[in-house]
């Protein structure tokens, strides 16, 4: 259950990250340097399939000699991140009052 | 980074072709991304000391092969997962050239006697169906993969502490190595013992399964394909077979080829050919005896007909297939000598 609940929020990281754009092994650094280490067997299918799903868009870009491909938050995934953020906080709130009521 | 490549070339291996390009470019970045900043954090020579234990570190974080594939994959509900792919690509290739095989075969078989009134029949009957039965076949052989896969991912629990397990405890160093040829297919490996297993049951068990549904002279009955010809000729089959599944367990356990176990298998091969060449050249194959016919519900005049203009045209064609099985097998056992005598030398 707490791999579900983690799937979810990590959704929601990621497209928050990637409002600027990083390419998957910057971008799992920076996750985990603010506490949320991503393994590389989640991270990398994840950022595949949404940009199938058309939440982010990417580009193959040549630096230092090394082949990588730039990711961020299409469109489409800014809008889903609104939404995403404010059920978020919604969910936070209600939880955090029912975790203290228990 | 012989580790890496043959990871990255271990999961391409298990995606759909569309996917792997991307992927593998992906992936390979990314490790050498990560093994740039391990090297930058601890030193060079502290780098220098351990690189392929770094690298196993580093391949057991991002998974086993398989689950990664799986991870790609988009959904869960799959027919045939990343561990099952490969060899089901391979299994539906075989089926395809199979069926397209027999009948080629029964056209050229027709040709042969096209003064023949079966001719026609043989040809309109295997070119309307070419199509039908390519569609049937694949249709088993999803199938059958689906229920392999269901039976196999039903024994696994998916939690975070299973799924860290299985990362740990596997071996990067197990990984398949490039182009090696005494490498092993386990997954193919096992279905083939399955196939054995299933053979033995059905030729022993089911003997008259193997057939089809004839018409003739307005009455329609099932003929059984392997008729006392092939059935007295069996028991060699079954040295083959059960000698296959030996081997392949043989193989699963030493996790590749050695000397003894290629030896093992060109044996298999002569048995499999003792076997059948009587089948080439003694008595009837399919042979239904007009009484058995007419036991199984044939009018005496059908099973005549059946007897006269059938059976002959369908012995040949099988005798001709098994020719053709017995060409491939010695094809095969040459290209096998040719490469145990490489191992040898």
């Amino acid at each position: 259950m707490t791999l579900e609940l983690r799937r979810g929020a990590i959704i929601l990281a990621v497209l928050s990250q990637l409002t600027k754009e990083h390419y998957g092994y910057s971008l799992r650094e920076r996750l985990s340097a603010r506490g949320l280490p991503v393994p590389e067997g989640t991270l990398y299918p994840l950022l595949r399939r949404l940009e199938s799903l058309e939440l982010l868009t990417s580009d193959w870009r040549v630096v230092a000699g090394r082949p990588r491909r730039y990711y961020r938050t299409s469109h489409a995934g800014k809008q889903l991140l609104k939404a995403m953020e404010t059920e978020w906080r919604v969910l936070v709130e209600v939880l955090n009052g029912l975790l203290e009521a228990k | 980074m012989d580790l890496i490549e043959r990871y990255i070339q271990d999961v391409s291996h298990r995606l759909p072709r569309r996917l792997r390009g991307d992927v593998e470019k992906e992936l390979r970045s990314s490790l050498e991304d990560a093994l740039d900043a391990h090297a930058a954090n601890a030193g060079d020579g502290a780098e220098a000391a351990a690189p392929d234990e770094h690298v196993v570190e580093l391949l057991r974080k991002f998974g086993p092969p398989a689950q990664l594939a799986a991870s790609y994959r988009s959904g869960t509900g799959f027919l045939v997962g990343p561990e099952l792919y490969p060899a089901f690509l391979k299994t539906m290739k075989i089926v395809i050239i199979v069926i397209v095989g027999i009948v080629v075969a029964s056209v050229v078989a027709g040709a042969i006697g096209e003064d023949n009134p079966l001719f026609e029949i043989a040809k309109g009957l295997v070119l309307s169906n070419l199509f039908s039965e390519i569609v049937e076949a694949m249709g088993w052989v999803v199938l059958v993969f689906w229920i392999v896969q269901l039976v196999t991912s039903s024994s696994r629990v998916d939690t975070p502490n299973a799924t860290r397990a299985t990362s740990m405890s596997w071996d990067p160093h197990t990984l398949p190595r490039r182009d090696d040829p005494n490498r092993i297919g386990r997954t193919g490996l096992m279905v083939e013992i399955a196939i054995m297993i299933a053979l033995i049951v059905l030729f022993a068990v089911f003997p008259r399964a193997v057939g089809a549904t004839v018409s003739t002279n307005g009455e329609r009955h099932w003929v059984a394909l392997m008729g006392p010809g092939f059935l007295a000729g069996r028991g060699l089959l079954y040295v083959g077979f059960v000698g296959t599944v030996v081997l392949n367990v043989m193989l699963l356990r030493h996790n590749r080829w050695t000397i003894p176990t290629r030896v093992f298998d060109l044996a298999i091969s002569v048995i499999f050919i003792a076997a059948l060449l009587p089948m080439v050249t003694g008595g009837n194959v399919v042979a239904n005896a007009p009484a058995d016919l007419v036991a199984n519900g044939w009018s005496e005049e059908a099973a005549d007909s059946l007897s006269r203009d059938m059976f002959p045209f369908l012995d040949k064609l099988l005798r001709g297939v098994f020719a053709c099985v017995i060409v491939g097998i010695v094809w095969s056992m040459v290209t096998r000598v040719v490469t145990l005598i490489r191992r040898v030398t």
